[in-house]
């Protein structure tokens, strides 16, 4: 078995149908080279400063490239901040209030790299990744994030 | 004809997830989207990214006819 330590820059970036395991990033992430590890879970809430009513269910879309996306923009992020190891998913599917939707971990030998690296990660997927968000609320009606 | 790929917003206002236009411009393809889907699909389009295989395209791009053009709204992810 090779340590964590020998592994590539990014251990994991995938988008997934399936429920995100937080464990399993941080595993996948961490080796005894680190002191450090950062990790982000952004989890469906129940409001939404776009819809009037309480929202109970989201809807995640992606794109076909989405995937490729994903992975290169780990890569990216991994090697803007060097000595880091970075583990990332996004859900699809429909997702209840409290899912994770999204999850990213970084570990490092350092804190900072660690703190800065996670935030950059999930900034660019918000902002790269081809992925739509459809909020449903409790009266049955339902909005697009961000397209109206 | 240009194939066509409508997704989330896009595809809801359409009523599908693509079909073939024949359009010699982006502005062109616009036009015919709105012409065919109305309303709901032209206040989607102004928050929308046209993509011509992959690159951003502006009104006065040209279409060949094996062009995929892809209709994304904002994204939202996390």
């Amino acid at each position: 078995m090779s340590s964590p330590s020998n592994l590539a820059p990014v251990v994991r970036a995938t988008i997934s149908a399936q429920p995100l395991d937080v464990g399993a990033h941080q595993d996948a992430v961490t080796g005894p080279a680190d002191g450090a590890m950062a990790c982000f879970v952004g989890t469906v809430r129940d409001h939404s400063p776009d819809a009037a009513g309480r929202v109970v269910l989201l809807e995640y879309v992606a794109h076909p490239d989405a995937q490729e996306t994903l992975e290169r923009i780990a890569a990216d992020v991994a090697g803007r901040y060097g000595q880091v190891r970075v583990a990332v998913s996004h859900r699809t599917g429909e997702l209840g209030v409290g899912d994770a939707a999204i999850v990213a971990c970084v570990a490092s030998a350092h804190r900072a790299a660690a703190f800065d690296a996670c935030r950059d990660l999930v900034e660019t997927v918000k902002a790269e990744l081809p992925i739509w968000k459809k909020q449903v609320l409790a009266d049955g009606s339902h909005t697009w994030v961000g397209a109206l | 004809m240009t194939e066509v790929r409508y997704f989330a917003a896009a595809a809801e206002a359409a009523g599908r997830h693509g079909e073939s236009l024949a359009a010699n411009t982006i502005g062109e393809l616009r036009a015919l989207m709105v012409e065919r889907h109305g309303e709901p699909l032209e206040r989607v389009l102004t928050r929308c990214s046209l993509l011509v295989d992959g690159v951003v395209a502006e009104n006065d791009t040209a279409l060949e006819e094996t062009d995929v053009v892809d209709v994304l709204p904002p994204f939202a992810g996390g």
